[in-house]
């Protein structure tokens, strides 16, 4: 009875259709397969550690040892070398390949006994600012841990209550909790939204091709055949061969890519699954309007491209939509990907439950009633070639 | 080498660019429109004003002011207000805030008493950017108020404010972000992204140009142009090409990098000279890695999504010491490293030309490594199409002009 049934045999036919196509094939097996993975071994080793910093130390005394010595003993710097001019300071960013300098003053140590306001000057390449931040944030915790010891040691003497001494050098103590990606790992960081981005690419530029190609191939009579003449039947059949080829394609990311990276999901399958759903069908049927209303595949390919490509810059994820002029927070708003993405985090490293991410379903569902408007407005653009009369379609 | 045969190539090709629709667009209005596109998305170069929320449990004089003092760092702002966790939490979960700075109860009391006060700072970390600023605006603010309890004990023990004031801090740092003094996104990141906006709309659409000239049989017809001579038609065919990214080069640096503020502290000549030889080895690879297409759609496919891995190889935003030895391997073979690489030395760190001599010999090996690459590709191709039947041959050139 299935066999019979218009949807099924159209979806049948797409399903052959998209496994013939050697566009098909590149974008749901080899492109992903490669790129995803060619992404995730960049940053496999998850976190920066042991950042090379040079140290210029014009004092030599048992202090600036000590301070040198807390430099080392930081999981996040590797002092790899010792300079011996300041002139040597300047090139040594690109000379020593180093990210940071550590300049300790000539009488540092005498003038900390002397109490002579003293400073250590760190220069960081800021040119790349993850390791700016990284050595920001070494350089200012190991400096304070020193300061804070020296000081500790100067109100001894005076007479203070030994229980008092820590509410005095440090009054305000804080208690970090990190949540969503409480390891700093940036393979969690960045995988998931590189490969979230891809997938709406890679399915939007081939939902783009469904019709158009039809027409290029003249092997759309067929199909209005199979379909019976109907517009919803052809729709749904291709939708759910797109569908399936889609849910592949997210199965190797999540369940393929994202184990052999290790990159845990704190939400619930379920929700997560609910939402590619809705994402997958949203960037599916804009596909579809696209591929309807430009009969010329190239150019729909080129407005596809043009439209995704910008989607992770524009999604606020590496850079924030309130930190960018007006018009290009317009540009990121009508890009479903943002929208997915908020969602996307708040269940998968949030854990939050459905009703939070309700803001984004109602745009995604925006979204896919915008994707039909397309696919109706491309059937009233190309309806000579959509609409087949009989005979046209018994050829 | 034929001038004129050259010319008549370039011509060729430039009819080809005008009369594709696809390749048009490509190549005359996404360079533009990206540009104008993802660098205004940076024009501001940092993120300011950071939402974040309170839970306030202790509500006095104190706890009002250590979170005036946060919320009057240029990174923070203080957009909600809670009254317990749990409703903070709800309001995380939302995306409305990215932290939540939680102040317990007799936090007044216990700095009063000389004791330690915790507080608690929770972080969405989902985006490493707002965390990390919001981390560092609140340590910030903790390290004043230690600096402060400090002082006021040693006063109390009679030591002028001056000289406890030196005494509470004996020692300062001055963090230098060098070449990037606010260590800001927007230098960071635009000069490598307004590079591969060219680099990749240049490839792109030659990749398209290519395929369109295989699938049409006009890749014959150019061999036979050169009268089979690589470099006439070489020449002939990047030329239109390196003649337009010529012009978006000087584009680039004499209007995008003043406008978005960026510095070019070396000298123009060798920058517009090192930038010529890193679009002749990109011509050249985007050449012979082309000439596999014969599907303009396949090669636009896979050339648009080799944007974010060639970007992200090159080691912009990971240290290429901790990628995997074949990332480093294939890193090094693209042009793109050895330019950013340049790029960063010669224009931004405005450092000695031996400084960067490496990349500039890495840059022509690779040209090197094109040109050889693209003429045995040629020979391949040119063996081949003589070897076609020439009714096939003479069916082509027709179908082709």
């Amino acid at each position: 009875m299935l066999k019979n049934w218009p949807v099924y045999r159209v979806f049948k036919r797409e399903m052959l259709r998209l496994a013939r196509l050697k566009s098909a094939r590149n974008l749901f097996i080899i492109i992903p397969l490669v790129v995803f993975l060619l992404l995730g071994s960049i940053y496999y080793k998850g976190a920066l550690r042991e950042i090379p910093v040079a140290v210029y130390d014009n004092d030599n005394s048992t202090l600036s040892r000590t301070y040198i010595r807390f430099l080392e003993s930081s999981p996040n710097l590797k002092v790899t070398h010792y300079l011996s001019s300041s002139d040597a300071i300047e090139n040594a960013f690109v000379e020593k390949d180093v990210q940071g300098v550590f300049y300790i003053p000539k009488d540092f140590h005498k003038n900390i006994l002397k109490n002579v306001p003293t400073q250590i000057r760190i220069y960081t390449n800021s040119t790349n600012i993850v390791f700016g931040n990284l050595l920001y944030k070494t350089a200012l915790q190991v400096t304070q841990t020193l300061s804070g010891a020296i000081v500790a040691k100067r109100i001894a003497p005076l007479g203070i209550n030994p229980n008092k001494i820590l509410g005095t050098v440090l009054p305000i103590n804080i208690n970090t909790r990190v949540l969503g990606n409480p390891q700093y790992n940036y393979v969690y960081y960045l995988l998931p939204g590189l490969t979230t981005v891809l997938l709406q690419m890679i399915i939007f530029l081939a939902a783009a091709r469904a019709f158009n190609l039809e027409w290029k191939n003249n092997t759309y009579q067929e199909l209005f055949s199979l379909a019976r003449g109907s517009i919803p039947t052809m729709v749904l059949g291709k939708y759910f061969a797109y569908m399936v080829y889609s849910l592949g394609l997210s199965g190797l990311t999540f369940a393929i890519i994202f184990p052999i990276f290790g990159i845990p999901i704190y939400g619930n399958i379920g929700f997560l699954f609910l939402l590619l759903l809705l994402f997958i069908t949203v960037s599916i049927i804009m596909g579809f309007g696209l591929s309807l209303m430009v009969k010329d595949e190239i150019i729909a390919l080129d407005a596809a491209i043009f439209y995704n490509s910008p989607a992770f810059v524009f999604s606020g994820f590496t850079f924030p939509i309130w930190a960018m002029p007006w018009p290009n927070t317009v540009y990121a708003e009508i890009i479903p990907y943002t929208h997915f993405l908020t969602a996307f985090l708040k269940l998968y490293q949030l854990d939050t439950s459905l009703n939070f991410i309700l803001p984004e379903v109602l745009k995604l569902l925006l979204f896919l009633f915008c994707g039909i408007l397309m696919i109706a407005i491309g059937l009233l653009i190309n309806r000579k070639s959509i609409f087949l009369s009989p005979k046209t379609a018994a050829l | 080498m034929n001038l004129r045969l050259i010319l008549t190539l370039i011509i060729k090709e430039a009819e080809l660019v005008i009369k594709d629709h696809s390749i048009l667009l490509v190549l005359f209005i996404a360079p533009i429109l990206y540009f104008v596109m993802m660098g205004s998305t940076y024009i501001k170069k940092d993120e300011e004003k950071v939402s974040v929320g309170v839970v306030d449990m202790d509500l006095t004089k104190s706890s009002k002011s250590f979170l005036n003092k946060v919320n009057a760092t240029q990174k923070v702002d203080i957009t909600h207000v809670y009254n317990s966790l749990p409703e903070a939490k709800i309001g995380m979960s939302k995306f409305e805030i990215q932290g939540i700075i939680s102040i317990p109860r007799d936090f007044e009391k216990k700095l009063k008493k000389n004791e330690s006060s915790p507080i608690g700072l929770i972080l969405n970390n989902t985006k490493f950017l707002s965390s990390n600023d919001i981390n560092k605006a609140v340590t910030l603010v903790t390290m004043d108020y230690a600096l402060e309890s400090r002082q006021k004990y040693f006063e109390s023990k009679g030591i002028n404010p001056t000289f406890a004031e030196i005494k509470a801090n004996p020692i300062t740092t001055q963090v230098n972000g060098v070449y990037n003094p606010t260590n800001n996104y927007g230098n960071f990141l635009l000069p490598a992204l307004l590079v591969l906006i060219l680099h990749q709309t240049l490839l792109i659409g030659l990749s398209e140009s290519i395929a369109s000239d295989r699938k049409k049989g006009l890749m014959k017809i150019g061999f036979e142009t050169s009268k089979y001579n690589f470099l006439t038609y070489i020449t002939g065919k990047l030329g239109f090409h390196l003649f337009l990214y010529s012009a978006y080069l000087l584009f680039t640096f004499l209007v995008a990098f003043p406008y978005f503020d960026l510095p070019i502290k070396g000298d123009f000549l060798t920058l517009i000279f090192v930038s010529l030889i890193f679009f002749m080895a990109t011509l050249l690879y985007g050449w012979f890695i082309s000439t596999f297409f014969s599907s303009q759609a396949v090669a636009m496919e896979i050339m648009a999504f080799t944007s974010y891995p060639v970007f992200l190889v090159t080691g912009i935003t990971w240290s290429i010491s901790d990628m995997p030895l074949f990332l480093q391997v294939i890193s090094n073979l693209l042009p793109l490293k050895p330019f950013f690489v340049f790029i960063k030395r010669h224009a931004i760190m405005g450092v000695d030309a031996y400084l960067y001599s490496h990349e500039v010999i890495q840059l022509l090996l690779l040209l090197l490594l094109g040109y050889v690459a693209a003429y045995l590709r040629f020979r391949y191709l040119q063996k081949k199409s003589i070897q076609m039947k020439p009714m096939v041959s003479g069916t082509l050139d027709q179908n082709g002009v």
